[in-house]
């Protein structure tokens, strides 16, 4: 009982600090990952950098798991759909979801949703599996925005695949034939 | 099984191409080797609802008219369902874009023809208590709904609109099953769509021609009257010296959307600022037109809606077949006009891509949830905001690259009535013989029965991030009305505090509206357009 009220209190806590950070518009966000300044796109890719793959390659696996049949071929292929997706939001709205990204490479932040410090790439699939698990439940406003932040691009990048789309069971759309 | 992926459309004819090959004035900014200088009478911004009725009305009364659109032209014979290209090439921030905190989806057209070009084609009259409610609040005046109804009519007879006269599809039909066993009203609703192929494709372009958007309408209709497009344009700023506007300044964008550094300036005797909610109040920001009391981009509505799945043992096939065929308004005025928030309850199509992202959550239970996908109707509530003192709506703010980002807080007043509706729809859907049924809400499982439902859902914490909401309905953040101090523009939709500037798009509505806003729009631009017509010929 004792215990989880302590908890409580220092999920709060926690949740003050990097949660008004990154809401802040993230100005302090760089400041604290230390390596996050921006830093260009990795070679061949459009936005997302060398640290974001680093992060993303590992957790691409858990967020679509069952949903890659090619297995590690498709880990690449969800990352370059998700660059190309990042395309198109104003360039304010794409700097907010890096500043998600950023705010993933801190340690403190990993602890506080996934009670793992631990970069993912160091991470078994089961780990990370449960670190998301108790991240999706958290009941912090912040914590699940953030969440939903990383999960939605990505599945929605894989799933307007037509081939990924059709193995929801959607026979697909029907052809047009210009004249 | 529903497989309409074997089926061939041939022989559509793309307007647009014939058009351009029988001269229409239309440029592609994209491709400019050096800065434009255009002169009309009237340069509109925008061609979705607002600005393609304004242009065909303008054009038809003789006035030269230069429209500008941020997005290339894309037309039928691109059309080609995918929905993952529709999204890019037709809809702002190619869908992504989403209130500043991240908690409400905002879908927004960006093309040719706006909107219109990707909304699902429900056509409904602005309620009357809506109207109603300007007039007293705002002192709007000349929109009562007697005096609203010739320019519906019109605007029904223009686009064809009619009650859908096929079957609805399962996943509409779970709607109609759902209310006849709760014993509540439900109606079928009016499409604008001529020879319709009850395709289901109405969200990324249709392929048909059938929908009548402002792409295969009046745009075309304001081509062959002498308009001019200037497409891959996105207007940044207008020159004004406080008292008149004198030219739009656009920057030419390349396909990536990314500005070319070749610039259009179009003076005009007269302005017409139609780039829909969001745009056309972060448009005036930029240029800093005055505003003495502070209003622009406050007020924006969403409508925000919420959705409920559920899961049936039959194949409901939602992605195909007319998207919203029939709405129940059992919720719409539950509290009177001004009480407790009330919602329009449809439903929505169900394409992989956005229905996933909707679903959301991770790993095998998202993957679980996506493989029952083809077994989903999907009920949607669209809440009613800005009808009472808890609900302002969101305010329009200029990121640091002066684009546009709409700060929406989901405060308790509207969070009660996303609850409300989880409640209601899970209980029809449940009646409507789903065997599984799941509120769109990241802490709620799929519950198997109603009992079940019912006592789990008043326990969950509504809040952002938690709660799942979207909207495809973006309306305000230049209210119209007489009152100076609450209003931009007059009940003509000219702005207040500049001469020839004028506003023809869902950006003037001083609340949301209860019902999809495509007809309202539509019904006022072509009121104030033709009073516009009026007055310049004088
Ligand atoms: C998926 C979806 C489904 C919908 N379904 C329905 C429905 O069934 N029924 C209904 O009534 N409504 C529906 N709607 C909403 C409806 O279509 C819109 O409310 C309506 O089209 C808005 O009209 P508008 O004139 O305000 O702006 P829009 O139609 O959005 O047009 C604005 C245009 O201006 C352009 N623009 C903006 N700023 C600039 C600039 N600075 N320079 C150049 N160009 C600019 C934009 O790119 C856009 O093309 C739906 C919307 C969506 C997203
Ligand atoms: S349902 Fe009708 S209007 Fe919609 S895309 Fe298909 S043919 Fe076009």
């Amino acid at each position: 009982m004792s215990e989880s009220l302590t908890l409580g209190r220092r999920e709060f806590l926690r949740a003050g600090l990097f949660g008004s950070a990154l809401l802040a518009g993230g100005a302090g966000v760089a400041s604290l990952s230390g390596c996050s300044a921006p830093m260009s796109a990795a070679d061949g890719y459009l936005h997302l950098r060398p640290a974001d793959l680093e992060l993303l390659t590992p957790l691409v696996p858990v967020i679509l798991a069952g949903a890659l049949p090619n297995g590690e071929a498709d880990v690449q292929r969800a990352l370059k759909r998700l660059d190309t997706l990042f395309d198109s939001p104003s360039r304010g709205s794409r700097e907010a979801l890096f500043k998600l990204y950023d705010v993933l490479q801190l340690g403190a932040f990993r602890w506080w949703v996934m009670d793992a410090w631990a970069h993912p790439a160091s991470l078994s699939s089961e780990q990370i599996d449960q670190g998301m698990a108790k991240w999706s439940r958290k009941q912090n406003s912040f914590a699940r925005l953030a969440f939903n932040g990383l999960c939605q691009p990505l599945t929605m990048a894989w799933y307007t695949d037509p081939e990924i789309a059709k193995t929801t069971g959607y026979p697909g759309p029907p052809r047009k034939v210009n004249a | 099984m529903n497989d309409l992926s074997k089926l061939e459309i041939r022989g559509v004819r793309d307007p647009w191409k014939e058009g351009i090959a029988n001269g229409w004035s239309v440029i592609d900014a994209s491709q400019l080797n050096e800065d434009a200088d255009l002169e009309a009478d009237v340069v509109i911004i925008g061609s979705g609802a607002g600005g393609g009725v304004s242009a065909e009305i303008l054009s038809q009364s003789g006035l030269r008219v230069v429209i500008i659109e941020a997005a290339r032209l894309k037309s039928t014979d691109e059309f080609n369902m995918d929905e993952g290209e529709a999204y890019r090439d037709l809809y702002q921030e190619g869908a992504a874009r989403a209130a500043k905190d991240g908690s409400i989806a905002i879908l927004q057209g960006r093309a040719v023809g706006g909107t219109t070009v990707v909304n699902w084609t429900s056509s409904f009259r602005t309620p009357e208590q809506t109207l109603s409610y300007w007039q007293d609040q705002f002192g709007v005046k000349g929109l009562s709904r007697s005096e609203l109804d010739p320019w519906f009519a019109k605007m029904e007879q223009r686009l064809k609109v009619s009650k859908w006269a096929m079957p609805p599809n399962a996943n509409n039909n779970a709607l109609k099953v759902g209310c006849e066993a709760m014993g509540w009203m439900w109606s079928v609703i009016p499409r604008n769509v001529d020879g319709c192929w009850n395709l289901g494709y109405c969200g990324t372009g249709c392929p048909t021609n059938a929908k009548q958007s402002m792409l295969v309408t009046t745009l075309p209709s304001a081509m062959q009257h002498g308009a001019t497009l200037v497409h891959g344009a996105e207007a940044r700023t207008l020159e004004h010296d406080g008292k008149r506007v004198s030219a739009v300044i656009c920057q030419a964008l390349d396909a990536r959307r990314q500005p070319t550094g070749k610039m259009v300036r179009v003076r005009a005797k007269t302005i017409v600022a139609a780039g829909g909610g969001i745009n056309t109040p972060a448009l005036l920001m930029r240029a800093g037109v005055p505003d003495p009391h502070q209003r622009l981009g406050k007020r924006t509505f969403l409508h925000p809606t919420t959705l409920v799945l559920g899961d049936f043992e039959q194949r409901v096939d939602g992605y195909y077949g007319a998207p919203q065929s029939l709405y129940s308004d059992q919720f719409t005025w539950r509290d009177g006009v001004d009480g407790a928030i009330g919602y329009k309850m449809e439903v929505m199509p169900t394409h992989p891509g956005l229905l996933t992202s909707l679903i959301g959550g991770y790993g095998s239970m998202a993957r679980a949830q996506a493989e029952r996908l083809p077994h989903y109707a999907a009920a949607i509530a669209m809440t009613r905001d800005g009808f009472h003192e808890q609900s302002q709506g969101g305010n329009v703010e200029l990121s640091k690259y002066g684009d546009a980002v709409l700060d929406y807080v989901l405060n308790d007043y509207v969070l009660d009535g996303l609850r409300h509706s989880h409640l209601t729809m899970t209980e029809m859907l449940f009646a409507a013989g789903a065997q599984n049924v799941r509120p769109g809400h990241g802490d709620a499982p799929f519950f198997s029965s109603w009992q079940e439902a019912k006592s789990v859902i008043p326990t969950l914490k509504y809040a952002p991030g938690l709660t799942g909401a979207g909207s495809a309905h973006v309306m305000g953040g230049c209210t119209m009305g007489e009152d100076l101090k609450h209003c931009l523009t007059d009940s003509d939709g000219r702005y207040h505090h500049l001469e020839n500037l004028y506003v023809f798009d869902g950006s003037v509505l001083p609340t949301s509206l209860g019902v999809n806003p495509q007809l309202t729009i539509y019904g006022i631009s072509a009121r104030n357009a033709t009073r516009l017509a009026t007055t310049l010929q004088a």
